[in-house]
C-alpha cells in the first residue's frame, strides 16, 4: 500500500478507535457514577433503579461513539503520528508528509521516499491498529458492581441516616400489611370471597416483598402501585357485574352499601313470608303492594334491571290478585338482591384493600421525600360540633341532654326497625344499637386528631361486623387521641362501661 | 555517497575499532557520532580504562594525524597552538617564523585537559570553534577534519581547572567511559598482556570523513522532529515558557542553541548510521543525553543534593511530549 492509501486508511481507522475509546470512557464514567449513585442510597434515600444505570450508561456510550465518530476526525499529521509509533516506523510517515507537502528537500529524498513506500507497504493497519477494548475489564467490573449491587446489596442503608430511616418506613408498611393480609384472608375464606382471597394472598406476597431488607422504596412504591392497579382491575370487574345485576352506577362506584341492599332483600323476605303464610285482603295486599312500590322507589335499583322488573312483577301480580307469582316474584327479586349485596360487599372490601395499598405507598412516598408523619398527615382531624363545654368533674346525668351521650345509630328501612338475622362473623355484643347516632362532645385539646369511619349493623343485637385484629396504626392513633383530648366524666364512665360489656359474652 | 556506503563504512569502522577496543560500546558509538557530526568530545573516565587507546585507534583507522597534548598547570598557550620563534640563517638573516604546536593536527587528544589553566584551556577554543589558531595576527587555518577530544577525570578534583561553561558548550558529546565489566577486563587481558598486540588498519581518510560529514547534513529531519529538539532544549530553561518539572527544580540554566544544534546533527549521524535518510524522535532521545548533560548549569540545590546532570537530562526527555506533525504535540 502506497504512503497516500495508508494515511486514509489509517485515518479511517482511528476514527473507528476514537468511538470506541470515547464509547469506553463513557462507559466506566457513566457506570463509575450510577455505582457511586447506588452507594448514596445507603445515605440519602432517592429512586436509582438498574435499568436507569445501565440505560444511561449505553446511552452515554453511544452518543460518545457518535460524536467521536463525526466530529474527532484525526488529522493526516496525527494519523502518521500513530502509525510510526504504532508499527515502528521511526517518523518515516511523519517525514514522508513533510515531504509531500514541500517542506524539505535533500539530494538523499528518492533514498527516503523509496525507503518511506517501501515501509508502508510492510505495514497491515488492521494489525497495527487493533480494535481493541483496552477498558473492558474496566467496564465489566464496573458493570458486575452495579449488578451486583442491585442483586444483593440493595436497600443496605447507613445507621442514623434518612435512607434507614424510609427503609424502617418500608419494613413498618410491609409489617403492616402482612397482618391485614392474613385478616383479609381469613375474611375471604370464610365468607368465600374469591376476588377478595385472591387480593388478600397478593397483599401478602406483597407485605412479604416489602419485609424483606433488599426492597428499596422506589421498588416498594412501584410494586404497590402495580398491587394496586390488580385490585383496582378487580373492583371494577365486580362493580361491573353489580351494575349488571341493578346497582346504580355512580362515578366512583356503586352508591348505596350493601348493607341497604341486604336489608331490603330481608325486608322483601318478610314480604315474602307474609306472602305465603297469611290469608290477606284485598286492603293488605294493596297494603303489601304499596310497600313493595315505595320499596322499589327507594331501592335505587335501576329500572330494567332484573330486580326491579322483579319488584314490578310483584306488584303487578298483586295487583291482579295472583298471590302465587308474586311470591316467585319476590323471591326471583330477593335472590338478586342477596347475589347483588354479596358483590358488593366483595367489592367493597377490594376497596379497603386499594385504599391500604395506597396509603402504604403514601407512606412511603411521604418518608422518602421527608414530609410530616405520613400515619398522621393522611388523616384529617375531626370536625367537631360546637357544643358547651362541660364543667369539669360533672357527671353524667340521664334527664338533661346537655350531659346525656348520644345513643347508638339505628340501621335499617324504619329507624328502629331493622334487624340482622344473618351472622357473618363472629358476634359480639353491642350496647345501645336502638339509640340515636352517637357522639362525643368537650373541649378538643392539644395534640393531633384522628377520625375512622366505623361500619355498625343496623339493629339492635349482636353486631354483624366480625371481631378483627386492629392495625397498630389504629391502636396508636386512638391511644394518642385518648390522651390528647380531655374526656368529661360522665363519657368516660360510659366508655368504661362499653367496653366492660364487649368482654360479656353474647346474650 | 549514499545512504548505503556511509552505513557500509561505519560498519566496517567500528569492526576495525572492536578489534582494539574492548566494550565501551555506547562510548565508541558517541565518539565516532560526534567525529561524523564534526563535532568535538569531552571524555570523562578514571585513568587506565581505554580513552587514549580509544582515541590513538580512530585516528589511526580514520587514518587521520593525531597528537597528544598532556595538559599540566604549567602548560603555556604556546605549548598548544604553537609560537614564532627567531630563526637566524648561516648568513646572519634573523627572522621570526612560525613553529606550529600540536594542535596541528587531525585528532588532538587533550589529555586532564581540566589539570591546565583557564588560559591554556581557552587557547583551544579558537581551533575547536573557527578551525584555525591566530597567532601574532596571523590566522593559520587547521587541517580538516579536525577534531579534539579531551579527556578529564572525575575524581581528582585537587589542583585541577574546571572547564568554564563557555569552554564546555563547544564539546558537542561529553561521554563517560564507565570502568568496564569482568568480561571485559579478561578481553583486554587478554589482548594486551600476549605476544601479539592487535593492529587495525585504516579505513577511511580524510576526505572520505569529510564526506560523510557533509552526507550527515543531508539527512531529512522533518518540521515535527525539529520541533520536538527544540522543545527538549527550551525544557531545560527553569526560567523559559515550559520548563521541565525537574529543570525546574535542579537547573540554574539550561542549554544553548548551540546544544540544539549538536543534539540535532548528532540525531542526524546516528540515522544515518542506522541506514536512514530521516531522523526519527528515537535519534534524537538517544542522542540527548550525551549532547545535554555538561551544557546543564546546576543550581547550589542540586550540587547540594548530589543530582547528577544525567538525571535531569533523563527526566526531561520523559517529560517532554513527542511532537506530531499536526497539532505539535502527542494527542
Amino acid at each position: 500500500m502506497e504512503p497516500e492509501r495508508l494515511l486514509r486508511a489509517v485515518r479511517r481507522r482511528l476514527r473507528g478507535l476514537s468511538a470506541i475509546r470515547a464509547a469506553q470512557d463513557a462507559l466506566v464514567a457513566t457506570l463509575a457514577a450510577g455505582f457511586l449513585a447506588q452507594l448514596g442510597t445507603s445515605v440519602v434515600p432517592y429512586p436509582l433503579r438498574l435499568e436507569w444505570v445501565l440505560g444511561s450508561a449505553g446511552l452515554a456510550a453511544a452518543i460518545a461513539a457518535a460524536v467521536a465518530a463525526l466530529w474527532r476526525v484525526p488529522p493526516p499529521g496525527v494519523a502518521a503520528h500513530h502509525l510510526d509509533r504504532a508499527c515502528g516506523l521511526q517518523d518515516r510517515m511523519s517525514t514522508w508528509l513533510a515531504v509531500r507537502e514541500g517542506k524539505l528537500s535533500s539530494r538523499l529524498l528518492d533514498r527516503f521516499l523509496e525507503d518511506a513506500s517501501q515501509a508502508a507497504r510492510g505495514v497491515r493497519v488492521r494489525e497495527a491498529l487493533p480494535l481493541r477494548l483496552d477498558r473492558w475489564r474496566w467496564v465489566a467490573a464496573l458493570t458486575a458492581c452495579v449488578v451486583a449491587w442491585d442483586l444483593w446489596l440493595s436497600g443496605t442503608t447507613l445507621p442514623h441516616t434518612a435512607a434507614r430511616r424510609v427503609a424502617e418506613a418500608v419494613r413498618r408498611e410491609g409489617q403492616r400489611l402482612g397482618e391485614l393480609g392474613r385478616v383479609w384472608e381469613l375474611q375471604a375464606r370464610a365468607r368465600g370471597f374469591g376476588e377478595v382471597l385472591k387480593s388478600a394472598q397478593a397483599v401478602q406476597r406483597m407485605a412479604r416483598q416489602l419485609a424483606s431488607p433488599r426492597t428499596t422504596a422506589d421498588r416498594a412504591r412501584q410494586e404497590l402501585g402495580e398491587l394496586r392497579g390488580q385490585v383496582r382491575s378487580a373492583r371494577e370487574r365486580l362493580h361491573g357485574q353489580a351494575v349488571g345485576f341493578g346497582a346504580p352506577a355512580g362515578p366512583e362506584g356503586p352508591e348505596l352499601e350493601p348493607w341497604a341492599f341486604r336489608a331490603l332483600e330481608q325486608e322483601l323476605a318478610r314480604l315474602g313470608r307474609a306472602l305465603e303464610e297469611v290469608a290477606l285482603s284485598p286492603e293488605q295486599a294493596q297494603q303489601v303492594r304499596r310497600v313493595l312500590s315505595r320499596l322499589q322507589a327507594t331501592s335505587g335499583l335501576q329500572p330494567g334491571s332484573p330486580a326491579h322488573r322483579a319488584l314490578q312483577q310483584a306488584q303487578a301480580r298483586l295487583q291482579a290478585g295472583d298471590r302465587g307469582n308474586a311470591r316467585e316474584a319476590v323471591r326471583r327479586a330477593q335472590e338478586v338482591l342477596r347475589e347483588l349485596a354479596r358483590l358488593l360487599e366483595e367489592e367493597g372490601m377490594l376497596a379497603a384493600h386499594q385504599r391500604e395499598v395506597e396509603a402504604s405507598s403514601l407512606n412511603i412516598g411521604r418518608a422518602l421525600h421527608g414530609g410530616p408523619d405520613p400515619e398522621a398527615a393522611q388523616e384529617r382531624p375531626i370536625a367537631y360540633p360546637a357544643m358547651p363545654r362541660n364543667q369539669p368533674g360533672s357527671a353524667a346525668n340521664p334527664e338533661d341532654p346537655e350531659t346525656r351521650p348520644w345513643e347508638g345509630p339505628q340501621y335499617g328501612l324504619e329507624p328502629g326497625g331493622g334487624h340482622v338475622t344473618e351472622k357473618l362473623g363472629p358476634a359480639t355484643p353491642r350496647l345501645g344499637g336502638q339509640r340515636r347516632p352517637e357522639s362525643l362532645r368537650g373541649e378538643v385539646g392539644e395534640g393531633k386528631v384522628y377520625s375512622a369511619r366505623l361500619s355498625a349493623p343496623a339493629s339492635a343485637g349482636p353486631a354483624r361486623t366480625p371481631l378483627v385484629p386492629l392495625p397498630a396504626r389504629v391502636v396508636r392513633q386512638t391511644d394518642e387521641v385518648l390522651r390528647a383530648q380531655r374526656i368529661p366524666g360522665p363519657y368516660r364512665e360510659w366508655v368504661r362501661r362499653y367496653f366492660t360489656g364487649l368482654g360479656q359474652p353474647s346474650p | 555517497m549514499d545512504v548505503g556506503e556511509f552505513h557500509a563504512l561505519y560498519q566496517r569502522i567500528r569492526s576495525e575499532l572492536a578489534r582494539v577496543v574492548v566494550g565501551h560500546e555506547e562510548v565508541v558509538e558517541g565518539v565516532l557520532l560526534a567525529v561524523l557530526s564534526g563535532g568535538h568530545v569531552l571524555l570523562e573516565g578514571v585513568p587506565g580504562v581505554g580513552k587514549t587507546l580509544l582515541v590513538k585507534t580512530l585516528a589511526r583507522v580514520l587514518d587521520l594525524k593525531f597528537s597528544r597534548i598532556q595538559f599540566t598547570p604549567d602548560l603555556m598557550p604556546a605549548d598548544v597552538v604553537g609560537t614564532n620563534v627567531l630563526v637566524q640563517d648561516a648568513e646572519g638573516r634573523r627572522w621570526l617564523t612560525f613553529q606550529r604546536g600540536p594542535i596541528f593536527s587531525q585528532i588532538v587528544l587533550a589529555d586532564e585537559i581540566n589539570r591546565a589553566t583557564p588560559k591554556t584551556q581557552s587557547a583551544l577554543l579558537e581551533a575547536m570553534q573557527e578551525g584555525a589558531v591566530t597567532v601574532a595576527g596571523v590566522s593559520y587555518p587547521l587541517e580538516r577534519p579536525f577534531f579534539v577530544l579531551a579527556t578529564q577525570n572525575p575524581i581528582e578534583m585537587e589542583g585541577t581547572y574546571p572547564l568554564p561553561e563557555a569552554q564546555l558548550d563547544r564539546f558537542l558529546f561529553k561521554l563517560r567511559v564507565p570502568f568496564p565489566d569482568t568480561q571485559a577486563v579478561v578481553e583486554i587481558l587478554e589482548r594486551t598482556t600476549g605476544a601479539q598486540v592487535p593492529e587495525v588498519q585504516p579505513v577511511v581518510d580524510a576526505d572520505t570523513v569529510l564526506q560523510m560529514q557533509a552526507l550527515v547534513r543531508e539527512v531529512l529531519c522533518a518540521p515535527h522532529v525539529q520541533a520536538y529538539v527544540a522543545r527538549l532544549v527550551e525544557a531545560t530553561h527553569p526560567q523559559g515558557p515550559r520548563p521541565a518539572r525537574a529543570a525546574k527544580r535542579w537547573v540554574r540554566y539550561g542549554a544553548s542553541p548551540r546544544g540544539a544544534q549538536a543534539l540535532l546533527l548528532a540525531a542526524k549521524a546516528r540515522a544515518l548510521m542506522r541506514g536512514r535518510a530521516h531522523v526519527s524522535t528515537e535519534d534524537v532521545q538517544a542522542a540527548a543525553l550525551p549532547s545535554l548533560r555538561h551544557r546543564l548549569l546546576l543550581n547550589f540545590e542540586a550540587e547540594a543534593e548530589g543530582i547528577d546532570p544525567d538525571q535531569v537530562v533523563r527526566e526531561v526527555v520523559e517529560e517532554v511530549p513527542e511532537a506530531t506533525p499536526a497539532a505539535g504535540t502527542r494527542p
